[in-house]
C-alpha cells in the first residue's frame, strides 16, 4: 500500500455539493425515502466529516452508500409491515384506487412493493447504471446476491404488471 | 433488456425528473451543521452513548481497575481471560472521551482481521474504495470519539507505527497497525475483539438473558413518547456484540402495549428512528436491531450496518392461535418462539429467526384448528 495511491481531491465540499446534490435527492426519493432531501443533507453532511479526517476517493460511491444505509435506516421500523402487506393483502378495493395518485404508475406502485434490497437493487441498476460490482459494494452484499436480487426483482416486476393487465 | 427493464429504465429517469430539488434550501441547512465546531462529528453518537457513559460512571465508583501494562502484542486467537459476551459485559466508556495511555494485553480471546476497503462483516469492499486513512498521532482519533472508545495509544518507530484501542481497563481491544508515508501515517489493517470463530458475537440470535442484565426500558425514549404505553412493558430480546473498534455493547428489545396495539422499543434508545403508528392485533411484525456500529464517517474500516436480526411478533386474542413459528427454507431450520401476556386477554407471540438473511424466514401462525400460510419475510 502507498500513499500516492490516495487520490487528489481536487474540488471543495461546496463544489461537490452543488455537483451532486439533486442526483442523491432524486437516488433518495427513488429509493423511497419519504423526505428525500434530508437524506441528501444527512449524506453531505456525512462526507464532509469523513473529508475532515480521510481521503474519500470515490465520492459518488461514497454518497450513494451514505443514502442506501440512511433510506434503509429510515425505513427499517416499517419495513415488516410493508412486507406484511406485500404477503397478506389483496388488491384494494377499486374506490381506493382511484383516489391514488394517477401520476404513479403502476410500475412504480409495483416497484414500492418489492422487498427494500430489491428495489435498491433495481434503482442502482436501472436508474444509476451502477455495474453490478459497484452495487455490491455500495449495498454490502455479494455479487451473486445482486444478480439474484435483480433477477428476482425484475420477475417480480413483470408479474405484479401481468396481475395488473 | 427485456420489456420490463426498459420500462423500469423509462420510468425511473421520469419519475427523478419530476423530483424538484430545492438545492440552495439544502445548501443552507448543510452549511448550518458543517459550520459547528469540530464536536459536529460526535453528534450521532452522543445520544445513543449517553446509557454507557453513565453506567461507565457507576462502574467506575464501585469497580477498582487494575490496568495491565504489560504490553504484550500478540494478535492471534488465543483463549484467556475474556469480556467475551454471555460472559460479562462491562460497560467501558469513561465520561471525559478517550484517554491517551498504556495498554496492556488483550481483552477478548477470538479476533478478527480487517483490511481497509473492506467490510468488517460482509467482507465485501465499500464503494470508496480506495480509502486511505491516514490518521495524525497528535490528536485523539475521530474513530475514538465518535465511538466512545476509552483509551487509546499510538506507539511509533521508523516508519512503523500502532494504534491500539483500550476498553476502561486497559487492555486492548483493537490494534490498528499505520506505516509512515509522505502524507502521513497511513492506516495498513487493523485486528479487533470479535465473536468466537471470527463473528461480532457467538449466538447472534440467542432468546431471552444473553447479557448479566438487560438494558432496563426506557420510558423518555422517542418511541414510547411517539405511541404512548398503556401497560407493562415485556423483556423480549437481549444481545450483545462487538462493533469495529472492539467495543462490546448490548441492545435490549422491549414491547409494550399502546392503545390499538403494542409497540417496540430498543435500548439503548435510536432516537433518530421511531414509528409513531402502532401494530394491530392479527398482524405479523417485528423488529431488526440495528445497533450502533460504524454507520458514520468516524468508521476508519468500513461504513457498515450490522443487523442483530430480526424478531418477529404476531399479537392475538384469538384462543385458537398457539404461537408462531420461524423456519428457513435454506436449512430447514428453526428459531426460538415465546409467548408474553399482554392486557386485555391478549398474547404476544415471538419468533427469532436463526439466519439474518433478507427472505429467508418463513412465519407461520400456528392454529389449532390449522397452520396458517407462511409468509416470507
Amino acid at each position: 500500500m502507498d500513499a500516492d495511491e490516495v487520490l487528489p481531491v481536487d474540488l471543495s465540499f461546496e463544489e461537490l455539493f452543488y455537483v451532486h446534490a439533486v442526483r442523491v435527492a432524486r437516488l433518495a426519493h427513488l429509493l423511497g425515502a419519504e423526505d428525500p432531501e434530508d437524506v441528501a443533507q444527512e449524506a453531505f453532511f456525512r462526507l464532509y466529516a469523513a473529508r475532515r479526517t480521510q481521503q474519500v476517493a470515490n465520492v459518488v460511491g461514497y454518497l450513494n452508500r451514505i443514502v442506501v444505509n440512511e433510506v434503509r435506516t429510515r425505513q427499517r421500523r416499517t419495513v415488516v409491515s410493508r412486507r406484511t402487506r406485500l404477503h397478506l393483502t389483496t388488491a384494494p378495493p377499486a374506490s381506493e384506487q382511484v383516489e391514488r395518485d394517477e401520476s404513479v404508475s403502476d410500475l412504480l406502485r409495483a416497484l414500492d412493493e418489492l422487498a427494500p434490497r430489491q428495489r435498491e437493487a433495481l434503482v442502482l441498476r436501472y436508474w444509476l447504471d451502477l455495474p453490478l460490482a459497484e452495487i455490491a459494494a455500495v449495498m454490502q452484499v455479494r455479487l451473486g446476491t445482486v444478480k439474484s436480487l435483480i433477477s428476482r426483482g425484475i420477475a417480480r416486476l413483470g408479474q405484479e404488471l401481468e396481475d395488473l393487465r | 433488456m427485456n420489456q420490463t427493464e426498459s420500462r423500469l429504465t423509462d420510468e425511473l429517469r421520469a419519475e427523478a425528473a419530476r423530483v424538484d430539488v430545492d438545492v440552495d434550501r439544502m445548501w443552507s441547512a448543510v452549511q448550518g451543521r458543517t459550520v459547528e465546531p469540530s464536536p459536529s462529528v460526535r453528534r450521532p453518537w452522543g445520544r445513543v452513548l449517553a446509557p454507557y457513559a453513565a453506567a461507565a460512571a457507576v462502574a467506575a465508583v464501585l469497580v477498582a481497575v487494575a490496568v495491565n501494562l504489560s504490553g504484550n502484542d500478540g494478535t492471534t486467537a488465543t483463549p484467556g481471560p475474556t469480556s467475551e459476551p454471555g460472559t460479562a459485559v462491562k460497560p467501558s466508556q469513561p465520561v471525559g472521551g478517550p484517554v491517551d495511555g498504556a495498554i496492556g494485553d488483550w481483552a477478548c480471546p477470538y479476533r478478527t482481521v480487517v483490511n481497509p476497503g473492506i467490510d468488517m462483516f460482509s467482507g465485501s469492499p465499500p464503494p470508496f474504495k480506495p480509502v486511505r486513512v491516514l490518521l495524525d498521532p497528535s490528536v485523539v482519533p475521530a474513530e475514538a470519539l465518535g465511538y466512545g472508545v476509552p483509551r487509546y495509544n499510538f506507539s511509533l518507530s521508523g516508519a512503523k507505527g500502532v494504534l491500539d484501542y483500550g476498553d476502561s481497563a486497559g487492555q486492548r481491544i483493537s490494534r490498528t497497525e499505520l506505516t509512515k508515508t509522505a502524507k502521513g501515517w497511513l492506516v495498513v489493517r487493523r485486528t479487533v475483539c470479535s465473536g468466537q470463530g471470527g463473528k461480532p458475537s457467538p449466538d447472534p440470535v440467542k432468546l431471552g438473558t444473553y447479557t448479566p442484565k438487560p438494558l432496563a426500558f426506557n420510558k423518555n425514549a422517542a418511541q414510547v413518547k411517539a405511541t404512548p404505553i398503556t401497560g407493562t412493558p415485556v423483556l423480549l430480546d437481549d444481545r450483545s456484540y462487538y462493533d469495529g473498534t472492539g467495543m462490546l455493547r448490548q441492545t435490549t428489545l422491549y414491547a409494550f402495549p399502546v392503545k390499538g396495539g403494542y409497540q417496540f422499543a430498543r435500548v439503548p434508545a435510536e432516537d433518530g428512528s421511531f414509528d409513531s403508528s402502532v401494530i394491530p392485533e392479527g398482524r405479523i411484525a417485528g423488529d431488526a436491531g440495528v445497533p450502533i456500529t460504524g454507520a458514520g464517517p468516524e468508521a476508519i474500516f468500513a461504513d457498515y450496518t450490522l443487523s442483530v436480526g430480526w424478531v418477529f411478533s404476531y399479537l392475538t386474542r384469538d384462543a385458537d392461535v398457539t404461537g408462531i413459528g420461524v423456519k428457513h427454507p435454506s436449512n430447514d431450520s428453526a428459531g426460538p418462539a415465546q409467548r408474553f401476556t399482554f392486557p386485555g386477554g391478549r398474547t404476544l407471540y415471538t419468533a427469532v429467526p436463526t439466519s439474518r438473511q433478507d427472505g429467508d424466514a418463513l412465519v407461520t401462525v400456528h392454529r389449532k384448528s390449522g397452520d396458517e400460510a407462511p409468509a416470507r419475510f
